[in-house]
């Protein structure tokens, strides 16, 4: 049911000023939400399952009937339960750290626990995020033993001086203190499962009688109270953090975090993305330089733009942080516009970068034995897109020099594959252009469409939203994704009816792409069907994976007519076998299902039909009918036939 | 990335290695999947047959996935074929990245559709994985001048960090003096570098907070 951004944003102002004034109260009204929810799912279950028994038991004539039409949704309900109450989380990732690797570290997390009364850390990983966090993971799934993990970006830690970084970390210890981890694993938790539950519902209308109201009623109100909470746990952790590590520190580091990710980092990436069009494999020392990196101070310019932008982004309701003005305001520090640009307050300057670094001083000398464990697991992790990426470059280049391109010999897609990596290299401005003379050659390159919209809408061009409004009309697998991108744009320009509108149409995306997965699931006799436009290659491919399954007696491949995104073609592979595929519970159909779907690989997107002699009925004579439909023959293409034409040869 | 494949080797042990029977049942060994025990003609049987000793007495040295199945990419129960190239001995633990070159460069051949016979029976397996054949090596005028080996592998998804493919390069166990099967270095005896690589794309679980 479509639930407005306008609506929601009313609804969380409005929570908001609640949570303000009665925290504890709130709270308690979340977790009876939550704890509604949660009880919805078996009563929705037992609702159906008690008048089912209660006919199973009675003599009287009328139970049949009931049964017959109560097992459905019954047996829907208890399967979305079961759905829903299944536990999908996983552990936080990182390379984790033990107290012998930074005792002092430990020593202050030890101390930070014990001043913010809160509980131990079992795990601290580092990752290469620049930022950090804090959660909960239940060990024993459902059971519980919660594990407290703290996670701390590298390039944060080898940013921040000690006291700056003792107020991040005092943060995070204030969040495992308020048990905001285990109310909002426990939230998070409680929604994934009514979200899944009311999905597995959606699919089967019947099992939703007499609950449709309470839906309505229900699923726009979780989503806010969620958001909220969180908010509020930023907003707590902030003050206790403040009260620990004091007002200054906590404000100077809430800066420096927004503000040297922006100057440090993205001027460093520039300058390691560049190295892809000369250097065929990623730099192994990625770490120790961006650690040279964090010495350097930003220029003037850069910070003070960099300060302007992170001052000007206000309280959204996408992000559960307050914006950066909204957090200093809260600690005491009123931030300022002069000339149209906003300013940091005057007694709050922006600290230098610092002559020893939290790391530099927490890891001591572990830091150089980190620093390489985690230039390795850099270089691991991307090898392969590196390596990808590279050949790319050096293909264009190759295409450039011989002249091809300038002769308008290259493709859309490769163009948009030249202006991909350009964008990794020399900057988005420069790919600007390609992605344009790829739309030149061919005006329906989606992916053209996507990544173009996708950087003019960076740049505040509406012309972006052109683009990937025909992004949604070409290709299904974007549609929604550039749907979002559209929405998030226009709420953050602050044109809410352009929004509202653009979160209808993602719904009608949705409606749409529920359609085109219906149409392409199924076959009947009105279904049309059309020569296939499989390569000679793809065919000969396909005809050596049916030959290794020696009950393919046939196959036949036609595409199918659809009405929705009829520009993504969907094709039908019909596969008989040579023995009747009838049997108790259908088990044989299945394995010969199974057994084709395994075996049979193509980038084309089609379903397997597998049919005998006695259920293929009107299809076999409709798909004669299509010209090229039959595909391979057992006497003719399998492996004893290829034999026998190569003996008459 | 030497210190990585060093370290596989010390969290693996030196050869001939012995396992706890508990370990070597519960965890090392896989059972064939479905589809293979249908085919008893399968080239990957041989990998089921060599198992315990390319365990026991493997070298270790980096694998680099050219060709896998689909499926192998997404979650799911059964295990899948993949065909791997690898190049054996110390010297080339710190030149992985050569072979991820080289396995573009044999797609490239592939879509050229080349003239040389062996060139076009080797491009020919990465259109069916299951085509696939043991210990074949990569022609000369695509490898260079150091031979590399390639090999089908059966990929074992209880030996993968979350049974899911998510990088090309794996440690590879060989032993080229025995068989041309190989298998992927079960991920309990991966060092924390490598984990942490094949994870980095996973999403924060539910409860993370910033």
């Amino acid at each position: 049911m479509p639930h407005s951004r306008q609506q929601y944003e009313q609804r969380v102002t409005r929570l908001e000023a609640d949570a303000r004034r009665h925290p504890s109260l709130f709270k308690l009204r979340v977790a009876v939400l939550v704890a509604i929810g949660l009880l919805a799912i078996p009563a929705a279950v037992l609702s159906m399952l008690v008048p089912l028994l209660l006919a199973l038991f009675t003599a009287f004539a009328w139970a049949g009937g009931i049964i017959a039409a109560a097992y459905r949704p019954v047996r829907d309900r208890l399967l979305a339960a079961l759905y829903a109450v299944r536990l999908n989380i996983r552990p936080p990732h990182g390379i984790e750290l033990s107290r012998a690797q930074a005792p002092r570290l430990f020593a202050l997390l030890d101390d930070l626990t014990r001043r913010l009364k809160a509980p131990r850390c079992h795990h601290v990983l580092l990752n290469e995020k620049f930022s950090a966090g804090s959660t909960v993971f239940p060990r024993f799934g459902p059971l519980g033993w919660q594990q407290h993990y703290l996670i701390i970006g590298l390039p944060l830690f080898m940013t921040l001086s000690p006291e700056h970084f003792t107020a991040v970390l005092a943060h995070e210890i204030a969040h495992l203190s308020g048990r905001h981890g285990h109310f909002s694993l426990w939230l998070g938790r409680a929604r994934e499962a009514w979200t899944r539950f009311t999905d597995y519902l959606e699919e089967n209308e019947g099992a939703r009688a007499g609950m449709n109201r309470f839906f309505r009623w229900y699923t726009p109100l979780l989503a806010p109270h969620n958001f909220v909470l969180r908010r509020l746990h930023e907003i707590e952790a902030d003050r206790q953090a403040a009260d620990l590590a004091g007002h200054r520190f906590m404000a100077e580091a809430l800066a420096l975090t927004y503000i040297r990710e922006n100057t440090q980092g993205e001027a460093f990436w520039r300058e390691i993305n560049k190295l892809k069009s000369t250097q065929p494999s990623p730099p192994r020392d990625l770490y120790t330089r961006l650690r040279a990196a964090c010495r350097q101070p930003a220029p003037e310019e850069e910070e003070q733009e960099a300060i302007g932008k992170a001052l000007d982004n206000e309280t959204d309701f996408l992000v559960p942080h307050p914006a950066l003005r909204d957090r200093l305001q809260l600690l005491g520090f009123t931030a300022w516009k002069f000339d149209g640009t906003w300013r940091l307050p005057a007694d709050l300057p922006l600290p230098d970068v610092p002559a020893q670094t939290a790391a530099d001083t927490l890891l001591g000398e572990s830091l150089n034995a980190i620093l390489e464990t985690c230039n390795q697991a850099w270089w691991l992790n991307h090898l392969d897109h590196w390596v990808s990426q590279h050949c790319t470059i050096v293909k264009a280049q190759q295409r450039l020099d011989a002249g091809s391109a300038e002769d308008g010999e290259e493709s859309a897609a490769q163009l948009y594959e030249r202006a991909k990596a350009v964008m990794e290299v020399s900057g988005e401005d420069d790919a600007i252009p390609l992605f344009r003379q790829a739309l030149a050659v061919n005006a329906r390159h989606a992916n053209s469409h996507f990544m173009l919209g996708q950087l003019l809408l960076k740049r505040k061009d509406d012309d972006g939203i052109a683009h990937l409004e025909r992004v949604i009309n070409l290709d299904t697998k974007l549609a929604r994704k550039a749907c979002r991108m559209i929405y998030d744009y226009l709420v953050q320009q602050r044109r809410p009816a352009e929004a509202d509108a653009c979160d209808v149409k993602d719904e009608e995306i949705i409606r749409e792409m529920r359609q085109a997965q219906r149409e392409r699931s199924w076959i009947n006799t009105g279904t049309g069907f059309r020569t296939h436009s499989w390569s000679d290659q793809e065919i000969a491919v396909l005809r050596r994976q049916l030959a290794s399954l020696p009950q393919v007696e046939r196959a036949y491949l036609v595409r199918q007519e659809v009405v929705c995104y009829p520009e993504q073609p969907h094709y039908i592979l019909g596969v008989f076998s040579g023995t009747p595929l009838k049997s108790l519970f259908g088990r044989k159909a299945r394995r010969f299902h199974d057994a084709i779907c395994e075996r049979v690989q193509s980038r084309r997107d089609f379903s397997v039909y597998d049919l005998d002699e006695e259920s293929a009925g009107a299809l076999l004579a409709r798909w004669t009918d299509v010209r090229g439909a039959l595909v391979y023959r057992r006497d003719r293409d399998g492996i004893e036939g290829r034999q026998r034409h190569a003996v008459r040869a | 990335m030497q210190s990585v494949l060093d370290e596989c080797r010390r969290l693996f042990g030196p050869t001939p290695r012995c396992f706890e029977r508990w370990a070597a049942r519960r965890y090392l060994h896989a059972a064939p999947p479905g589809w293979l025990r249908r085919q008893r003609q399968h080239p990957l049987w041989e990998s089921h047959r060599q198992e315990q000793q390319l365990f026991r007495e493997g070298e270790i040295t980096w694998g680099c996935l050219v060709q896998a199945h689909q499926r192998l990419w997404n979650n799911g129960k059964t295990d899948y074929p993949a065909l791997v190239i690898y190049r054996p001995g110390p010297a080339f633990d710190d030149r992985a990245d050569e072979l991820n070159l080289l396995g573009i460069r044999l797609h490239e051949v592939k879509r050229a559709r080349p003239d040389d016979p062996e060139e076009r029976r080797f491009t020919e397996m990465l259109d069916d994985v299951y085509s696939c054949e043991m210990g074949l090596p990569v022609p000369p005028s695509i490898s260079g001048d150091t031979p590399c080996a390639s090999t089908l592998i059966m990929v074992h998804r209880k030996h993968l960090p979350d049974g899911v493919l998510v990088k090309q390069t794996v440690p590879l166990l060989i032993l080229p003096a025995v068989t041309p099967a190989a298998i992927i270095l079960p991920s309990r005896y991966w060092p924390p570098a490598l984990l942490y690589a094949w994870g980095a794309c996973e999403t924060a679980p539910t409860g993370y907070l910033d």
